[in-house]
């Protein structure tokens, strides 16, 4: 073990007086500030972007859309009325009709200017007002004939829209979110379509409206009602699980497999933990993602990226360049036996590979935390069984980049292997690197061309990797079906994986181990 | 003599199916200077890898103070020093650190030891400079320093007078008189330069084509090899007087040219030779006495000398 030490000191040495560590440090760390940089710029420009969105020039513009519309139907009605006049009886009924429907239109469109209310937007205000004219659309039919003709049933329909008509108008009266919701309560309890399961669902959906935005505020802030579609996204994976079909695949629809429903019980569970902890909020706009997140992750990605090119270059060339050298014979001269040689190249590897790994997070972090706040980081949410849990965002970042160091210590050992073996320090990085990059498309090739197909393709490697995307999943926050998305069908489960890498570990490891062991050094 | 420190039993290496060192066997004591001769090809440097554990022993043993390699490595090689082929240092790190990290990986050497180690070499005014800027015989003298940093009981030396100047190889010699003569360190030296050899050497083995044909000390080497002295007689008739001669010298004609012959025989029996010459009408244009070298025995063992450097 003494032996040992010193021959870890070594080769520490030897590493830190290496170029290539501090070239790959320095663009990591220069990239990383350059990543950020660029994510923050983007989020400026769209802030700016937003703020001209929101700005009072944008609320005229809405203003004079409804008053350009009511002046339409009132030109349209007045044409109407002059081509009735010209027409003959047969033809004068239907004009009369729609001579109605723009009244109702009309009368629509005058009471939300009155209110100010923006017709088209998501807000709860509009959409009474949108079922409102519907209603007195379908009271048209009703006009004309009187009430002693009409059977129970239609006086029932009748009586029945009048009284929604007047709920609607009161709820935008009183602007009352809660009245609203207790209403659209209301007319699912009375919805006849509906099995009670399906109804509970909507009910929880209202619940969820309320508990989350009690006075409607989020709902009518924008045109755009993020809220609305969260929960409508939670709905889905509701109804998903309760008719246990697969409403996630693209066009086609299968029964949910047991693993599937699974994923989609932890999907339902963050999609409500985070709903309640107000995280849609702040995922509020066009690209549906938090770019401190695209930052981070890039980052990330692009340090992994680095630091395998370090590793590879390292490894690659760990014991081929000092055959080449001949400063090998320093090190066979020495009273060390040979394994011990080996394992301390390896483990001082991946000691310069842990502490670029170090550096990363560190840089990474400061740049996030600069540029976006360093209380800003997103946690990163996740279910065990259907419940959520949280991983505090500096934890999950760690322990992302823990798992991105898994992947870096595969390609490290058969770089490591490669250099032992062809004692070539080109062909060692240059074959690593070529599998590195070409790995995956290899593997798209594999999985498209079915040669391997089915319970094989979870033997090909690359399907084993990118443990760190496939543990901690891309989180869209806006899209409800989020757990699901981006899981790739063919990847075997994590814990396959890891057997597998570490099965893989260790052939590659023995194989290097045993050739050094070996081999003479001519 | 007291017991052997380094010991080679009947080794033998294969490269492929071809048998690069075929059944050797040596013994080195404690306080000598033993000489590795051989032609370029014999074997010299595969042996001495095979001590130094660069190449696996195929057949035979080695016991470094008394301990086989093959049962325990690392104590064994703990008392052996050496220079493989030219020495190979880091050559982005200085002189110093690569002393440093080599005298890690032993016991109980001290910064002083190091200091002491240079200065003896002589590269204390360049020893914090990067290896890349060393000369070749630079390079040579820090790897003298590091195979006698942890004071090893078995110094290895393979050519290490290579790009050395004639100053420096006498440094050098008189380094490893003393750490064999006065330190009792056994020095194991490999080489073709046999006029070297002869000048350092206590005791010879001579290698040939992965044999060894001999150990022998180094002057009774050269006196088996040649009875030691001859005389050389100029003339330009040599076959001629071969064959007069050899009716009353028969065993005595060494060699002969176009423009000599040479002669293996007493001082006193020159005038009569000479006479006998003279009288057969093949004229003499003078006289030399020669001595044999160690090249000459080398020659004279391995049976020619076309491959000799």
């Amino acid at each position: 073990m003494r032996k040992f030490k010193a021959l870890y000191i070594n080769e520490m040495i030897k590493i830190s007086r290496k170029l290539v560590v501090i070239i790959v440090m320095g663009v990591m760390v220069l990239g990383l500030f350059g990543y950020g940089g660029i994510i923050k710029l983007t989020e400026l420009a769209q802030k700016r972007y937003d703020q001209v969105d929101m700005s009072g020039s944008e609320q005229d513009w809405r203003k004079d859309e409804m008053r350009n519309m009511l002046d339409n139907f009132k030109s349209e009605k007045a044409n109407l009325q002059d081509e009735m006049d010209k027409a003959d009886e047969e033809m004068k009924k239907q004009y009369e009709f729609q001579i109605k429907s723009l009244d109702v239109q009309i009368e629509i469109y005058e009471y939300a200017v009155e209110k100010d209310i923006y017709l088209y937007s998501g807000g709860y205000t509009a959409v009474s007002l949108r079922n409102m004219m519907d209603l007195k659309f379908s009271l048209i039919n009703y006009e004309g004939i009187p009430v002693e003709e009409m059977n129970d049933i239609q006086r029932a329909e009748k009586k029945r829209t009048e009284d929604e008509i007047s709920k609607y108008e009161e709820i935008i009266e009183k602007s009352d979110y809660r009245m609203y919701i207790d209403f659209q309560n209301e007319i699912i309890d009375s919805d006849t379509s509906m099995t009670e399961e399906e109804k509970q669902i909507m009910r929880e959906s209202n619940d969820l409206r309320v508990k989350i935005d009690p006075t409607g505020e989020i709902s009518a802030s924008s045109d755009y009602d993020p809220l609305s579609s969260y929960i409508t996204g939670i709905e889905n994976i509701k109804k998903s699980l309760l008719h246990n079909i697969d409403y996630t695949g693209y066009g086609s629809i299968k029964p949910l497999t047991p693993s599937g429903r699974q994923e989609l019980e932890n999907s339902l569970a963050v999609q409500i933990y985070k709903l309640e902890k107000g995280d849609f909020e702040r995922s509020n706009n066009y690209m549906q993602v938090e770019l401190s997140d695209v930052a981070m992750t890039g980052m990330l990605g692009f340090g992994t990226f680095m630091m395998i090119c370090m590793v590879l270059i390292l490894a690659g060339g760990a014991i081929s360049q000092e055959i080449s050298t001949g400063s090998i014979k320093s090190l066979i001269i020495s009273p060390v036996k040979r394994y011990k040689i080996f394992f301390a190249k390896l483990t001082s590897i991946i000691t310069a590979g842990v502490a670029t790994a170090v550096v990363l997070y560190i840089v990474s972090i400061l740049v996030h935390g600069i540029l976006f706040g360093f209380a800003n980081g997103s946690d990163y949410i996740y279910a065990i069984n259907g419940k959520a849990h949280e991983l505090s965002f500096y934890i999950y970042r760690m322990a992302y980049i823990g798992l991105e160091f898994v992947d870096v210590l595969v390609y490290l050992v058969f770089a490591y292997m490669l250099s032992i073996i062809t004692r070539n320090t080109a062909v060692s990085v240059g074959v690593s690197i070529a599998i590195y990059f070409g790995g995956n498309l290899v593997n798209l090739f594999l999985s498209a061309t079915e040669i391997f197909s089915g319970e094989w393709l979870k033997f090909i490697p690359f399907n084993n990797m990118s443990l760190a995307d496939r543990i901690f999943k891309v989180q869209m926050n806006n899209i409800g079906i989020s757990g699901l998305f981006g899981l790739n069908l063919n990847a075997p489960s994590s814990m396959f994986s890891v057997v597998y890498l570490v099965v893989m570990l260790i052939c590659f490891g023995y194989i290097a181990l045993d050739s050094f062991n070996r081999r003479d050094i001519k | 003599m007291s017991e052997a420190v380094l010991e080679v039993k009947n080794l033998v290496k294969y490269f492929g199916k071809r048998k690069i060192i075929d059944n050797v066997s040596f013994e080195v004591f404690p306080g000598e200077i033993f000489g590795f001769l051989g032609p370029n090809g014999a074997g010299k440097t595969t042996t001495i890898k095979m001590i130094m554990g660069f190449l696996a022993v195929d057949e035979g043993e080695i016991m470094i103070n008394g301990i086989n390699i093959r049962s325990d490595y690392e104590s064994a090689m703990s008392s052996i020093g050496g220079i493989v082929e030219n020495p190979e240092m880091y050559k982005d790190l200085s002189g110093q650190l690569n002393l440093e990290m080599y005298a890690r990986l032993h016991d109980g050497v001290t910064p002083e030891r190091i200091k002491e180690v240079v200065e003896l070499v002589g590269m204390q005014n360049r020893i914090k400079d990067k290896v890349k800027k060393y000369s070749l015989g630079m390079k040579q003298r820090i790897g003298v320093a590091q195979s006698i940093l942890h004071k090893p009981k078995v110094l290895i030396l393979d050519e290490p007078t290579n790009g050395l100047d004639p100053s420096g190889i006498k440094e050098l010699r008189d380094i490893f008189k003393k750490l064999a003569h006065e330190e009792g360190v056994a020095v194991f030296v490999s080489s073709h330069l046999l006029s070297e050899m002869q000048l350092m050497c206590d005791r010879v083995g001579i290698i040939h084509n992965g044999k060894l044909l001999g150990v022998k000390p180094i002057k009774k080497l050269m006196d088996e090899a040649t009875g030691g002295v001859f005389y050389r007689f100029m003339t330009k008739q040599a076959q001629q007087a071969a064959e007069i001669l050899k009716v009353d010298y028969p065993e005595k004609v060494r060699n002969f040219t176009a423009d000599y012959i040479e002669l293996e025989i007493e001082e006193q029996e020159v005038p009569e030779v000479n006479r006998k010459l003279a009288l057969a009408g093949i004229p003499i244009f003078g006289v030399n006495k020669l001595e044999s070298s160690l090249e000459d025995a080398f020659i004279s063992i391995t049976g020619g000398g076309n491959s000799i450097a």
